[in-house]
This record gives C-alpha cells, structure tokens and sequence, in this order.
C-alpha cells in the first residue's frame, strides 16, 4: 500500500532527478567533462554545442571567464546540495528543539520564543543575510550556511510547535504523565516521535527554499567567493552577462528549478505516506456519481411504494486493488408514514444504503447493480439538478453527530433558511418567520436565540433538533435519521426520540431508522431490517424480530441488548407503540 | 477587545525588539560610513569631522539611547548621503513599493482562488493536476530569474512592456507577474488544501443532504470556511512578499524602499537603513495583526471569545 | 519593424488617407474607419515610441549615487564632476580629444614662475543673473585652492597650491601661486567659477544648491533624480535640449535594458559585453573611448615580505596575464604599460612590457627567495570585470607557485581594509581615474608619502613628484615624468598597472552631438534629439 502511493509517477521523476542531483554533488569530479574553475579566456562566451558559433567540447556554453557552463553546474551541485542540506540540518535540530520545548511547557517559554521568533521574522532577511557576511570577511561555504540557517529555524520551531501544542492534549500523553513520567521523557520519548515525521517532511520542504535563497543570494552579490561555485553564483554571473551569453542565466536557472521542484515532489510523496496533512495534493476522496446512468424506467407502477429498493449492490475500490461490496443485493420497501429501521454493527452497509438513497455516495463507491426508486421514479442515474431538487423536499436525511453536520461560521437560522428557500419561492422575510417556526416545532424554547447563534453556541440537543428542523423544514415525504441520537447523552436521546416520534407522527413523513442500538429501533419502528456485512439477514415487524429473532446474529444483538440495560424486558417497550 | 490589545502590546514589543538589533547589527557590519564619504586616503582629521557630524563619533551606547529617544517621537534620524530626514525619505519611497506588492498579493489572490477552488471542486481531474504541476513549478522557480528572463523578452526583444520604473499602470505588469510566480503558487496550494478538507467536512454533506447546489457548496459553503487557513497564510505572505520587492525592484529599478535600502547599506547609510527596517517590521507586524482582526471575524469561534 | 517606425508607417497610411477623403476617392465613413485602425495603431502605447514624446527632453542615467551636498570644491566624486561640467562653466575647458580651449578665460599668458595672467569672457551671467566679473575669479580659486583656509579642508584644495588673486580690472585678473606650480592650467580647467557674493554667504550657501554660468540650470533635486533646465543666457548660446533628467541607476543590466527599451536615451558606464545587445538594437549605439583609468595590483609596502623584495614583485608582474585581462574587458581596453595612462600629459610606454612570461616569473621569484604564500583584497562589482581579472590573477600566480588568497569584498568592506586600522592582505586590487589630463594628479595621493595608497615611502619618488608638481616649463616635466615613470615601473614596482579602462556610453540613435570625455565628463550643450 505505502509503496503504491510512493510510487506515484511524480514522485518517481522527483526520485530520479533528486538521485541525479546526488550522483552529480558526489561523483561531481569524474562526470564533469572540464576543470570547472580553470579560466581559460579564448574561449569566452561560446554559445551552446547545438547553436552556431558553439563547440561540441562545451555542451551547454562557455561564461566569461572561458569556464564550461555544464561542468560548473554538476560541480554546483555539490556545493549547493552541501550548504543547503547542512543549513537545514543545523535548522531544523535547533528548531524542532526549540518548538519542542516552546509547544510543550507553554507559559512564559513559549511567549518569550515566539516573541523572539516573531522579531526575527519581521528583519528584513536581506539586512540579516548581509550583517551576517560582511562580518566575515570571507563567504566560505560555512558563513553563507550559517545565514541560511539562522534565517530559517523560526519555520522548523513554528511548524513543529503548533504540532506539539495538538499532540500534548491527545490521551497518551495524559495517561503517561498520569503515571508520573518526567517531562524530558515524554518529550524525547512520546511527543517527538509523533512529530518528527510531520518536521522530516517540513526539512525537506526547507532544503528546496534554502537552495533557492542561496541563489538570491548571490544574485545580490553575497554568493560565495570563488573559485568556489555554487548554483547560484553561476546565475549571477549570468546575469552580469545576459547581454551576450543568455545560457549562462538559463541552465543555471533551470538547474535550480528541477532540483527544486524535485525535492518538492519528493516532499509531497513522503507526505503521503507520513503526514497527509502536509501532502500537496491534499486529501484525494472524489465526490463520484454512480457511474450507471441508465434510462429512468417510466412505467409508474399505480400507487407505487414511497420508497423502493431493489437489489440494490454497491462496491468500493482496495487500496491493494479489487473491490469489496459494501452492500450485497439488499432489498426492501417503505410505504408513506411507515417507520422502518435498520440495524447492525458498524461495516454492516446500513449507512452506506441510506448513502446512495440520498445520492450521497461520496466515496469511491460504485452501484454496481439494483435500483432505487423514490415514488416510482428512479434515483440512480437521475441528474445531479433534479436529484437537487429532491433532496430537501421530497427526502431529507439527518446524522449523527449534528455538532459537525452543521456548518460552523454560518448561523442556525441562515441554515434553516436556506434550506426553505432552496425548495420553496417564499421571500426572505417568510423564511426566517417559517424557520423560527420550525424551531419552535422542535421544542427549542427561545428560537429567535437560537437562530442568532452558532452551532458551537448551542449544546448538543439543541444542534441534533435544528439539524431535524431543517430536515423537516420542506416537508419531506422520506426521511432518513442515521444513527441520530448516537452522539447524545441518555437523557437527551431518549427526549431527542420522543419528540421527534411525535412530530413526524404528526407529518406522516415516512423514516427509515439506522442505528446499532436495537432497543431504539424496538421503540420506535414498524418494521426492522437487520443487516451483517451488507446483507440483509432477517427483516419483517419489528414487534415479531424482537421477540423471535431467527437469525442467530439478530439473536445476539438482543442478548447484547440486554445485558447492558440489565433485565428491563424488551417485549414491554415494543407493544407500548403502536404502528400506525 | 482584551485579544486585540493583548496583540496590539505584542506588536509593540516585537518594534522595539527589531529596533535594537537593527540598530547593534548594522554597526556590526565593517565599513565605516565617515569614511565612505570622502575621498579615498584621507586624513584621519577629515574623517573624524565627518563622524562628528554624523554623531557616529559617540560611544555605542550613547548613539543608542539618542537613536531610541528620537523613534519614541517619530524622529528616525537624517540620512549620511542625502542629508534629508529618514522619515521624509521613507515615506517618499515607500508609496512604490506599498503599490507594488498590494498590487501583486491582490492580483495573486484574484489569480489562485478561483484555480484552487477550480482544482478542488474536482480532485484528481484535469484541472486539478494541472494547477498542481503549475503550483510546484511556480514554487520551485527563482523570482529574479523569471524577472531578468521576462524583460530579456518582452522589454528589450519585443518592446512590448517598459523595463524599468512605475510611470504607468503597464509599467506594473511585468513586476508584479514576477513577484507574483511564488506567491500565486502558495496561495493556489493553500486554497485547494482548504477547500478539500472543508469538502472533506460533514456540513458539506449535510448541505448536499439539503439540496444545495454544488456550486453554492463550493463558494458559499465551503469557500466561508477555507477562507480562515487562507487569511492565515495570507498574513504570513505579507513578509515574504515585501522581501521578494527588494529584488524585484533591484531589477526594474523600482523607486520603493527596497531599491533605497539597498543603495543605503552600499553606501552604509545608517539611519536609512534602520529607517526602513523599521517601516518593514512595523508594516509586517500590522499586517499580522490585520490578519488576526480578519481570522477573528471570519471563524466565529475566536470572535465570540470562545477557547479553541 | 520597430515601435516608432510602427508609428510613421501608421500615420502616413493615415495621411495618404487624407489625400484620398479630399479627392472624394473614398467616402466618409470609410476614413472614419480608416483612422479608428491606424489612429490605434498609431496611438498604440509601445514603449519604444514611448520614449519622446517631446524632442527637447533627454533622459540620461548614470551609475554612480549622487551627493546631496553641491559644493564643487569638496568632493572627488566623479559624479560631481559630470553634473558639474553642466552647471558650471570654468576658465579653460577640457576636450574629448584633451586639448585645452578657452572657457570664461579667453586668454591666458604666464607672467613669472609663479604667476599667470587671464583675459577673462565679456557678457557671461550667473543662473541668478549676476554678472561674471575678475572678483568672482579670485573668489573662487581663493577658495579652492585653500588660499582662504577652510576648516576642514576643502577636498579641492590637496590639488593646488594656495593661489592668490588680484584683480587688475572686471575682465583681467592675474593668479599668483605660493610656490611654482606645474599642473595650474589643468587644474584650472576642472575647478569651476562660482559667484563671489555665493562664496561670502558661506559654506552652508554653496552645499544648498548651486549656481554657475553652465548651460544648464537645477531645478529639481530628488534624491536619484536631478532635473536640469536650459540656461538661455548661456555665454555659448541656448543649448539645444530644454529639459535634462539626471537618474541613478544602480544596476548596469537595468539601464542598458531602460535603453533597449527607449526608456532612456543616453546611459553612462556601458561594460564592454553589453555592447553586442546594443549594436544588435537597430535604435541604439555605442561610443567609446580608452579611459586615463588605471585598473592595477598594489602591495602594500609597508608590509613584509613584498615590501622590500623587489624580486619578488617582479616576479607577480611577469606571472599575470594581463592581455587576458585586457581582454576581458574589452572594448576599448587596453593593456598598461606605464604608471601613466593614456591621455595624461608626459605619460610613455615603458619597457620591459612586463608580457605574461612564467619561467621569467619563476626566475624572478627564485631570486626573490622561492614562492610565498600572500592575499589580495578585491572589491567586488565595483571596477567592471574586477572579479573576473582577480581570479584569472589568482590562477595565473597560482601556477607559477605562489599560494593566493583570494578575498573578495563588498564596496564598503574594501575602503575600510584599504584604509582603516588594520591592514589585512599583502596586496589589494583596485583603480584610480584622472579627471585631468595632468600628471601630477596621477601619481601625487598614490605616490607621494605619507598618505600614499601603497604605504611607500620611497624618497626618489618623493622628490621626483615633488619636482615635477614644482616645475613650471613643459620640457622640465617631461623629464621629470619620464624618470618618474621609469624608476616607478622598473626600480620601485610598487603597484603592477594591469589595463587602462574602456569607457563607454550608449545612447539611441536619435541623440546627435554627444560625445564621452576622457576624463569622465559629458557636456550636454552641443546635444539634441531629432
């Protein structure tokens, strides 16, 4: 699995073009062609091989001094590999420490750090690079690695800080000093080692912008002395000569540019594999609608089922490759205002039907097979803007854990809102009075409150009851709850439940009930589907499966049932509702 | 407010902190500005009068507490070469330069959101490979090259664009193209990232759940809570990009405060120099806090005072 | 095709439009079509054409900072002195070809060893419209020549001796100088006049803002930016131009690219390499000349071991390629060949010619004790191609078996190890121009003890200097400087003169009239744009 992602064909070409790069600082003295300091002045100038006036002796040219411009780049690459890999080096130690020590005792360390930090950042780098090099009177290789690094340890300590600030609250750090370890312990041997991938990737990143600074460097004049040469003395000379020799600014350049872009692609393939968060391309999860788009069946079955599923398989793709099916042939009906649960552990594809009901695939699934039919008229395949237009009115789903559901920099009421004038041609003015409405339909005591918050502003019965009142906000003829009290504490979910079995008592709304818990599926459904492993294994009337389970995993979800609630009976709840 | 002017205070000692070490750093620097102005192999006496004049014949710490006492009150000193006040050179000078990278990170911004959010909209499609390779080969290039490279073309073979000053608005194009390279390329990356992992968010789902369309998903939905990171590495930009002006305006010869600083440390003409770095800090300090103001704003979370 | 020839072709498509609509050959609206076309392409904002809107005006940037302080007599800045030949007028003029005519002097006769006598211009007027008259004369070479002493003194002053005027009558004034004074003529020619009534006002006056009888006026004083305006009362006539934009532009690319580009019409301190852009833009030129310049390698003589190996200095100069170095400038460049450089008065080739020769070089190195290890101080991009010729100097003495150090310095960094306290390195590399044509101003600072750059003391120099800066008939310095010039090249060495500079401008190829100065000077009177 890692060696697929490695293998990624940008990060092979960053691969091979940073093993060229090795290969030339390494064995710089038996590739390069010519002595790359020796000045040979008759020869000043010569274009490259394949233009006119160029010799084939010189592949890539001549600068001013006679040199050949390809064997200065492959000597240039050593020195350039060398001060940018030492800078980082030196770098990131001092940073990763600092940071470290900054990130986990926080108080006054950390403000005093990052204060220094944020100084040092405001200095003009240029100011720094030349007080730095003109104390010395020679730019020796060590000089110039020293500015880079000294430029550069704030990015190491910030990175890995903020890290170590998310990483020092986790549960294993907590349980470890609970056990008394010493701080110097749970530093060197808990936190670092969680961060260190996330400061390797970060160093890898730093190589590729310090080789660049090196070359602004000597743009400006404070590259290194000869008869050293560097990269970025090379572009300087160019650029002094750019009148007569423009290959003397262009190779060199160019030089810079794949090594740069090869480290950076390195960087992003490690990222990959080590700390997602960094990768450049980010998190890859496609937003795919199912690839069968066959023809909408027209015959309109009379007075067809609210909702029909049938044979409904849906697939997803291995990271190692094949496919497995998250749902197997399932099959099932919903009539208006019938109350349908569906239960089974997690993995069990209960959410994942819900899922493609709604359209919601947003996965790397695949329908592989069956149908899925809302009101006799088929959803699989139906386009994007229709299925928009369904969504919200004529089936609405709600989820788990509303304190995420919920878009956090929007208030309440401006969702609600939306969700009325997505669906319905009323003026703003009638949505925000429907949606205070709706509010208070859910039993929240002070909407226009409520409305005026942020989801964070409110606990979390509250966010679940507004999630509902959007839900419900068009009227919807299906609704879908997955798992919707599953994030609440016991009090709230069995208010939570209540309520919304009289509202939607109330609307006639059909529900499909996922949940692992099998007691609130006894409580509250007509009928029951129980799933395992994508299958359905046992379905019919709820009040039937609960009493006499067939199927010996419906068997032992009951006797799970019951142990944790101890020896309440469960037949008692299930006849207390009754269907209808 | 108390999170405003608990910054505010931040910023202040952080001006003060870039004041000294400017200050003890430049006279690090060999080379003695007396002797830089006048000829050659002139006698010691000559130089002396220079320095007395200049106030560098004063012990250091002397020179320090007249340089601070005069920063308190706005008084950043005369410049050794053009016998002018700091402060009216500064702020001659610096109006170029502000334009200049206003300009870029403006038209950066204009440039990258709609292209990250282009690539995100759908990972792993053509566009978003695209604006990947361009992303990675806008962040691996050197600014200045492309900057030499594009007047090679277009100023001096084609005549297309001017190669040097800001007399005019077209005078802006190549600048700000070449400052821009890198900073397009960051933000690109920044927005994708951002809009992926708020795709990536439940509420998104939930919206689809609504009926939301996908492109109000992408520009209402999820664009309001990229924009947080985004401002974050906006903020952070804003030091980069005033570095990457010194060069710029090296090569176009851009009359901003990075052409002046660089004439000033050649010539080592303190109080330029400590002028300028000191406008530099103060702008990167009150962009930051520009930044935090528009973060607080945007994530509610921090504007209500609550604890992340 | 070029921008501006883009343009002519434009309007004259346009004209010939004309023509037609007035012949009835096309209609109306067709003309009006015609010229929305071309009016466009005519009015297109291309930069070429870009450059001159009005043909009065001319842009010319240079390399080298200006000074905020205008007093004439206390700087050695050869920025000064270019701006100056335009602000101000002088009593004789220096030439391209450095011959000497006559300035606000009209005439000039020797009286005595000591003094001269000056039949000065009627009808010149100051920029404020004061008269020129003889006091105004004794004002100012009073003042330069530290005859009034200045506290400090004024820089002028180290290039004279103390002269004192006396006015015979308003056009006539007789100069008398304390000791006789071989270079006095020259030195006139770059000492400029100012107003006595200037003089009186005080030091403070003179550094605010000037006022000469030049042909041009300052009117605009920005920090990189000097405006100067047409004097139309000049004593030569109005000149030509109306407006002149001095500009400083550090980096020698940016102004050849403002050229290119018709931003800018003449550029000072073109580097030889950039003049195959410039010959290959239909619109621009070049002009060279060879500088009195002298780019060299000097010891430090008061510092062990090359201060007293003659052998050994010898030796460096056989072992340096310095028809390389030449080379490598280009241009108008040319190899050294005495340590006085082309156009100064009384200069000679010596011989041997000091030609790269390293089994010469071995023998001599031999006779000086074997090889030794030593370090020279270089200021980077400062004198063009210094870097380059430095590490050629490098490996050519490296392979005769020196051990060199090579140490490359920021402008700055190299003033201070040149003439501050410690004295680092056995050798430094650096150049000297002669904005005079005169020898002494040539030798005198580098030479003369105490206070020389190579920290000589050297008592036949001495006295060989002193001599001739004595010396008032022609013949008697020539001798003088021919000995001089011998004993420095072959019995002293204190310095191995490399190459005389090229100097170069560029300019586009509208501007007429324009002409590089030897002494690093440009007089922008005589220059139009057509």
């Amino acid at each position: 699995m890692i060696r697929n992602r490695l293998l990624r064909p940008e990060v092979l070409i960053g691969l091979s073009l940073v093993a060229i790069l090795l290969a030339c600082a390494m064995f710089a003295d038996w590739i390069a062609p010519h002595n790359p300091t020796r000045m040979a002045p008759t020869v000043k100038y010569l274009p490259p091989m394949w233009l006119e006036g160029g010799d084939p002796r010189f592949f890539l040219g001549t600068d001013q001094l006679g040199r050949d411009v390809l064997s200065r780049l492959i000597h240039g690459a050593r020195t350039s590999l060398t001060i940018g890999i030492s800078a980082v080096a030196i770098a990131a130690t001092f940073g990763v420490i600092v940071g470290l020590v900054a990130g986990y005792f926080r108080g006054w360390i950390d403000t005093v750090i990052m204060r220094l930090a944020d100084i040092q950042l405001a200095f003009p780098f240029i100011l720094l690079a030349l007080s730095i090099l003109s104390v010395t009177s020679t730019k020796s290789a060590l000089t110039i690695i020293v500015v880079l690094a000294v430029a550069d340890w704030v990015i190491h300590a910030r990175v890995v800080r903020s890290r170590i600030l998310v990483e020092r609250e986790k549960e294993y750090v907590r349980s470890a000093r609970a056990l008394g370890a010493s701080d110097l312990r749970i530093m060197f041997l808990y936190v670092l080692p969680a961060v260190l991938p996330t400061a390797i990737i970060i160093a890898l990143i730093e190589l590729a912008v310090l080789m660049l600074v090196e070359s602004i460097l000597s743009f400006i004049g404070l590259g290194i002395d000869p008869p050293a040469v560097s990269w970025g003395t090379a572009l300087a000379d160019g650029r002094r000569s750019l009148a007569n020799a423009w290959w003397m600014l262009f190779f060199p350049g160019m030089a810079i540019f794949l090594a740069v872009l090869a480290i950076n692609l390195v960087a992003d393939g490690l990222a990959d594999v080590l700390d997602p968060r960094l990768k450049l391309s980010g998190i890859v999860r496609r937003v795919l609608r199912s690839k069968s788009a066959r023809e909408t069946d027209t015959a309109v079955v009379e007075h067809p089922p609210l909702l029909a599923v049938d044979n409904l398989s849906v697939e997803f793709p291995l990271e190692a490759g094949g496919t497995v099916n998250a749902v197997k042939n399932v099959s099932f009906t919903l009539r208006t205002g019938e109350r349908l649960g569906i239960v089974g552990e997690s993995g069990s594809g209960k959410t994942v039907t819900a899922m493609t009901v709604m359209g919601l695939l947003d996965t790397a699934g695949r329908i592989s097979g069956g149908s899925v039919r809302l009101k006799g008229r088929d959803l699989i395949g139906l386009e994007e803007s229709k299925l928009n237009r369904l969504r919200g009115s004529g089936m609405a789903m709600i989820f788990q854990d509303a304190s995420t559901a919920l878009n956090p920099v929007f208030r309440v009421g401006w969702q609600i809102e939306e969700a009325i004038l997505l669906h319905q041609p009323v003026s703003r003015t009638e949505a925000r009075r429907m949606a205070l409405d709706l509010l208070r339909m859910v039993n929240i005591a002070e909407p226009e409150r409520v409305a005026g918050s942020y989801p964070f502003e409110i606990s979390g019965g509250m966010q679940q009851r507004a999630m509902i009142a959007i839900a419900l906000s068009c009227r919807p003829d299906l609704l879908l709850a997955d798992e919707p009290t599953t994030a609440l504490d016991v009090t709230t979910q069995a208010q939570i439940l209540r309520e919304l079995d009289a509202l939607i008592a109330r609307l006639g709304t059909g529900v499909i009930l996922i949940s692992h818990d099998l007691g609130v599926i006894a409580e509250f459904t007509d009928r029951v589907l129980v799933m395992k492993d994508g299958e359905v294994v046992e379905s019919g009337k709820t009040a039937d499966i609960v009493t006499a389970p067939r199927h010996p995993y419906t068997q032992q979800l009951l006797a799970a049932v019951r142990k944790l609630e101890g020896e309440e009976p469960v037949t008692e709840r299930a006849l207390v509702h009754s269907p209808g | 407010m108390r999170f405003l002017l608990r910054r505010a205070a931040q910023a202040l000692f952080v001006i003060f902190g870039v004041a000294c070490v400017t200050f003890f750093v430049l006279r690090l620097v060999p080379g003695d500005p007396a002797r830089l102005m006048v000829p050659p192999g002139s006698s010691e006496q000559v130089v002396q009068a220079i320095r007395i004049r200049l106030g560098t014949n004063l012990p250091l710490l002397e020179q320090f507490w007249v340089y601070m006492s005069g920063l308190v009150q706005g008084d950043l000193g005369i410049s050794f070469r053009y016998e002018r006040p700091v402060l009216e050179l500064v702020l001659t000078f610096f109006p170029a330069t502000l334009a200049l990278g206003g300009v870029a990170m403006l038209f950066s911004i204009l440039v990258a959101v709609p292209l990250g959010i282009a690539a995100a909209a759908k990972p792993g499609g053509l566009t978003d490979r695209l604006v990947l390779v361009l992303a990675m080969a806008g962040q691996s290039l050197p600014n200045f090259w492309i900057g030499v490279m594009l007047v090679l073309f277009f100023s001096i073979q084609l005549q297309w664009l001017p190669a040097i000053g800001n007399d005019n608005a077209v005078s802006y194009i190549l600048p700000v193209l070449t400052l821009s390279a890198v900073l397009i390329a960051t933000l690109v990356r920044t927005v994708r990232q951002a809009m992926l992992e708020a795709l990536a968010e439940d509420y998104v789902r939930t919206a689809r759940a609504k009926g939301v369309p996908w492109r109000r998903i992408l520009f209402v939905h999820a664009l309001k809570n990229a924009a947080i990171p985004l401002v974050t590495v906006i903020g952070l930009q804003i030091g980069f990009v005033l570095g990457g002006a010194f060069v710029v305006e090296l090569i176009f010869n851009w009359p901003g405060v990075g052409l002046l600083a660089l004439q000033a440390i050649a010539t080592r003409d303190f109080p330029v120099v400590q002028g300028v770095v000191m406008l530099v800090a103060v702008v990167f300090v009150v962009a930051n806090l520009l930044v935090d103001i528009a973060y607080a704003y945007l994530n509610p979370r921090v504007r209500l005072g609550v604890e992340q | 095709m070029t921008s501006s020839s883009r343009r002519d072709w434009a309007n004259e498509v346009l004209a010939f439009a004309a023509l037609k609509l007035r012949r009835g050959e096309i209609s109306r609206r067709r003309f009006v079509q015609l010229s929305a076309a071309f009016g466009a392409a005519a009015a297109l904002p291309t930069f070429g054409a870009y450059a001159q809107a009005s043909r009065d005006t001319l842009k010319f940037l240079v390399g080298e900072s200006f000074w905020a302080n205008w007093h004439p007599y206390n700087h050695t800045a050869q920025i000064g002195y270019k701006i100056q030949r335009n602000i101000f007028s002088r009593l004789l003029e220096v030439q391209p070809d450095m011959s000497l005519t006559a300035g606000l002097a009209e005439s000039w006769t020797q009286i005595d060893a000591l003094t001269w006598e000056l039949k000065l211009r009627q009808g010149v007027t100051f920029h404020n419209g004061a008269p020129f008259t003889a006091a105004d004369v004794k004002a100012s070479v009073e003042l330069a020549s530290g005859f009034v002493p200045s506290d400090p003194a004024l820089a002028m002053s180290s290039n004279w001796v103390p002269t004192e005027g006396t006015v015979v009558d308003d056009h006539t004034i007789r100069l008398k100088t304390a000791s006789p004074f071989g270079p006095v003529i020259n030195t006139m020619a770059y000492t400029d006049m100012l107003s006595a009534a200037d003089i009186a006002a005080g030091q403070a006056a003179l550094e605010a803002k000037p006022n000469g009888t030049g042909a041009f006026m300052l009117t605009g004083d920005e920090p990189n930016v000097k405006t100067l305006t047409r004097f139309d009362n000049h004593w030569r006539g109005p000149a030509k131009l109306q407006t002149l934009t001095w500009e400083f532009i550090q980096d020698a690319q940016t102004r050849l690219a403002a050229l290119l580009s018709g931003q800018a019409d003449v550029i000072d301190r073109v580097v030889p390499d950039q003049a195959s852009m410039i010959d290959a833009n239909l619109d621009a030129r070049l002009i060279s000349v060879t500088a009195p310049e002298i780019q060299a390698l000097w010891f430090r003589m008061d510092k062990e071991p090359l201060a007293s190996n003659l052998n050994l200095r010898k030796a460096i100069a056989w072992g340096m390629d310095r028809e390389s170095m030449a080379a490598l400038v280009g241009g108008a460049a040319r190899v050294a060949d005495s340590h006085l450089a082309v156009g100064i008065e009384f200069r000679a080739a010596q011989s041997p010619t000091y030609g790269f020769d390293p089994d010469q070089a071995r023998a001599a190195m031999a006779a000086g004790g074997g090889a030794i290890a030593f370090e020279i101080g270089a200021p980077s991009g400062f004198y063009p191609k210094s870097d380059e010729i430095c590490q050629l100097m490098q490996q050519n003495l490296n392979e005769v078996g020196f051990d060199v150090k090579l140490t490359l310095l920021e402008l700055g960094a190299w003033i201070d190890m040149l003439f501050g306290e410690s004295k680092p390195g056995e050798a430094f590399y650096g150049g000297w121009g002669n904005i005079t044509r005169d020898p002494d101003f040539a030798v005198a600072t580098l030479f003369h003890s105490p206070g020389a750059w190579s920290g000589a003391r050297d008592p036949r120099s001495d006295e060989l200097i002193e001599m001739g800066k004595a010396a008032a008939d022609a013949g008697e310095r020539g001798q003088i400087y021919a000995d001089l010039q011998a004993h420095l090249w072959n019995d002293l060495l204190p310095s191995v003169p490399i190459l005389y500079s090229d100097l170069s401008s560029g300019y586009r190829a509208n501007v007429r009239g324009y002409e590089v100065y030897p002494t690093f000077v440009q007089d922008f009177w005589p220059v139009e744009i057509v």
